[in-house]
């Protein structure tokens, strides 16, 4: 067995001569998908689920390496992938200690300062995560999952490939396709590894910026009031499953008084990022 | 807003989640699963639904604090506010 990553909360091991009777191409796709949990810390914070891949019957499997039980087999290495990416957030959901809080947005930490994305389906979450990390020098956290522990004013990332459906808008995003068994064709924007932090960052601040993306509609940028803030984000929070004690944990992110606004546009191509976060530099 | 309405007094259900921030609130229900959010002079009115206070009350305490607003307005927007979490099912109006 290999450990091929094991700075995020969760670990992962190959086994590696099974794969190698059908080449390594599952291998060679598997380490580009994990390329943004890589990092030398390992934070010590999170406890680590643990997979196993291998092969079986002609099948690809992945185990949970405590227990052995069988999550999924898949018969390529595309339709592996496509199902390992819905398997990492659902382990990253249940990995995750309390008190925190789950959010469905985009995010990004610039100098201290959180600045988190929330938005329905469609609304620019991955297009603008690509696009930022394209423009600016921001850390890129997640396009889709946020974990903020408001007591311990700390954030835990979720920085896995983007799933770009429309392809990349930028030549310099580096990108993994895998087309699978019904002849989809799937594009993963792969982060580089410098942009992203899989380690539990602190937070100093919190903005919050809700997409509202549609064609004549910006850019513009209007001003919430913090309970109004909250409320919109109880809105996009999965976890706890208890509502109630999730609107709890929702209402201790007033200790960040964080900025809270509705960010209205057509093209993520409009926004300067400098105006959302003005930075030192 | 008619005379007997603003004989009656407001209290706010009981298992709602609560939360004051400054000049503001949250408030959750868990019966409809969800949030509202309070300021201003909603934030006013709803700090005083607890059965003691009528809406005559807090008609009187906006006028007090805002005296160039004229007291017709004051009382309609009470009403409406108050009519909206009745029908949320936020508070229940009691006569005494």
């Amino acid at each position: 067995m290999t450990e091929v990553s094991s700075s995020s909360p969760l670990l992962f091991t190959l086994a590696e001569q099974q794969l190698a009777l059908r080449g390594h191409e599952l291998v060679e796709g598997l380490g580009i998908f994990l390329e943004t949990f890589g990092s030398d810390s390992i934070p010590k914070t999170l406890p680590k689920t643990g997979f196993t891949v291998g092969r079986d019957d002609e099948q690809y499997v992945l185990e949970s390496s405590g227990s052995g039980e069988v999550l999924f087999r898949a018969d390529t290495e595309a339709d592996f992938l496509l199902l390992f990416d819905r398997i990492l957030i659902d382990a990253f959901m249940e990995e995750i200690p309390p008190p925190t809080v789950l959010i469905h947005a985009a995010s990004f930490e610039v100098e201290g300062t959180l600045c988190v994305f929330p938005g329905r389906g469609g609304a620019g979450k991955t297009t603008l995560s690509e696009d930022f990390i394209h423009r600016t020098n921001w850390t890129f956290l997640s396009d889709e999952l946020l974990a903020v522990d408001p007591a311990g004013r700390t954030v835990y990332p979720f920085p896995h490939p983007l799933n770009l459906k429309s392809g990349p808008r930028h030549d310099t995003t580096r990108t993994l396709t895998v087309t699978d068994s019904s002849g989809t064709a799937f594009t993963y924007g792969v982060p580089p590894g410098d942009r992203v932090s899989n380690d539990p960052v602190p937070i100093e601040k919190m903005k919050i910026y809700e997409l509202e993306r549609g064609e004549g509609l910006g850019p513009g940028v209007r001003s919430l009031s913090v309970s109004a803030g909250l409320q919109r984000l109880f809105s996009y929070s999965t976890k706890p499953n208890d509502p109630s004690e999730r609107f709890r944990r929702i209402t201790k992110m007033k200790a960040f008084n964080p900025d809270c606004y509705r960010l209205l546009y057509g093209d993520c191509s409009e926004l300067d990022p400098a105006d959302l976060v003005p930075t030192r530099s | 807003m008619p005379p007997h309405l603003l004989k009656r007094y407001p209290v706010a259900k009981a298992d709602l989640e609560v939360e004051e921030l400054e000049d503001e609130i949250l408030v959750y229900d868990p019966g409809n699963q969800k949030t509202y959010n309070f300021n201003g002079t909603g934030a006013f009115v709803w700090s005083l639904c607890d059965g003691s206070h009528s809406l005559e009350e807090m008609v009187e305490g906006i006028h007090e604090a805002a005296p160039g607003t004229d007291r017709e307005t004051i009382e309609q927007d009470v009403a409406d506010f108050v009519r909206e979490l009745e029908e949320d099912g936020l508070i229940t109006l009691r006569d005494d």
